[in-house]
């Protein structure tokens, strides 16, 4: 270690202990306060750039080599051929039937979408009923049972919506598309099927395996 | 890149093929062999490889971060301690490609760990 650096660690300190005693008969309170900006200085000096290195500092060298990155992550084989299966309602995912893996025939459900009133059928519902409470403060029977079966109307249309969804395809299923409680609307694809045995792992990128 | 069962039902890890790299989706597709004793539905954990040619490499545990970015800290021919500002490459293995802009590392640079 050199004189340099060795004189500089213990005027650092020198300084911290003078610090310390002083602190502690003046105020106890302030007894473990942190060392000063000024102290903290002094003690970044003895590694700062420029600074006499000590000789038996660790160090490791630079050499020239390929530098393997790797990302490992869990995923599900699918299908590499697959066919899509799409909705042909609106509405929710309430049901998945078949898991990644199973033998699949035509016919056989895939996911059962409950009805779900879409956003516009939604608002007129909540305006009709607005409309309804009001013929009904003025006393307007005639036009609150008109309102009542407009929103019967659509509740029956949206009641009526929804159902099971079905392979058209023979196979093994492949993985779902849409989470369970996913909002579809008709003609989305929601599974997929996959046609012949091949298979394809698919990872997400960045996970850091190192 | 190598592609194993992730349960206990193990079969030697086997080497896939990458059909397609979606960049929008950030999704790599691998294809599994054949022959792999693998089938639709099993559940696998997949290691990707990716080796950088000849680069300058350092072990990992030497570089430090500051305000400025990454750097290492050499010590010159006359002793002293000097900060180099690096740029980072590929990480993996426990060391990481050095993107010196300095042109002050070189094979064999001695670099102080924190």
């Amino acid at each position: 270690m050199g004189r340099a650096v060795r004189r500089a660690r213990a005027a650092a300190l020198t300084i911290v202990a003078t610090s310390f005693a002083a602190s502690c008969a003046s105020d106890p309170a302030t007894r473990w306060s942190r060392p000063s900006a000024a102290e903290l200085a002094a003690l970044a000096e003895q590694e700062a750039e420029g600074a006499e290195a000590p000789e038996d500092v660790p160090t490791v060298r630079i050499d020239v080599g390929r530098v393997v990155a790797a990302t490992s992550s869990r995923t599900v084989l699918r299908g590499a051929d697959v066919v899509t299966v799409t909705a042909e309602v609106a509405g929710r995912i309430e049901r998945r039937t078949p898991s990644p893996g199973d033998p699949i025939e035509v016919g056989d459900p895939i996911a059962s979408v409950g009805a779900e009133p879409n956003d516009a059928d939604r608002l007129r519902l909540d305006i009709l009923e607005l409309e309804r409470q009001l013929a009904d403060l003025e006393g307007r029977n005639d036009d609150v049972a008109a309102i009542e079966e407009e929103a019967a109307d659509i509740r029956r249309r949206v009641g009526g919506g929804g159902g099971e969804i079905v392979a058209s395809t023979r196979g093994t299923f492949s993985h779902h598309l849409v989470g369970l409680f996913g909002r579809v609307t008709d003609g989305d694809p929601i599974g997929a099927i996959a046609v012949g045995d091949a298979a394809v792992a698919v990872v997400r990128a960045g996970a850091d395996a190192d | 890149m190598t592609i194993e069962p992730a349960t206990a039902d193990l079969v030697e890890p086997v080497v896939g093929v990458i059909a397609s790299i979606d960049v929008d989706a950030a999704t790599v597709t691998i294809e599994v062999p054949d022959d792999a004793g693998l089938a639709i539905g099993d559940r696998v954990e997949v290691t990707l490889a990716l080796p950088t040619p000849d680069v300058l490499r350092v072990a990992a545990e030497a570089i430090r971060s500051g305000v400025g970015g990454d750097f290492v800290v050499i010590v010159d021919d006359s002793g002293r301690w000097v900060d180099v500002d690096v740029t980072i490459g590929a990480r993996g293995g426990g060391v990481v490609e050095l993107i010196d802009d300095s042109g002050r590392l070189a094979p064999g640079t001695a670099v102080v760990l924190p």
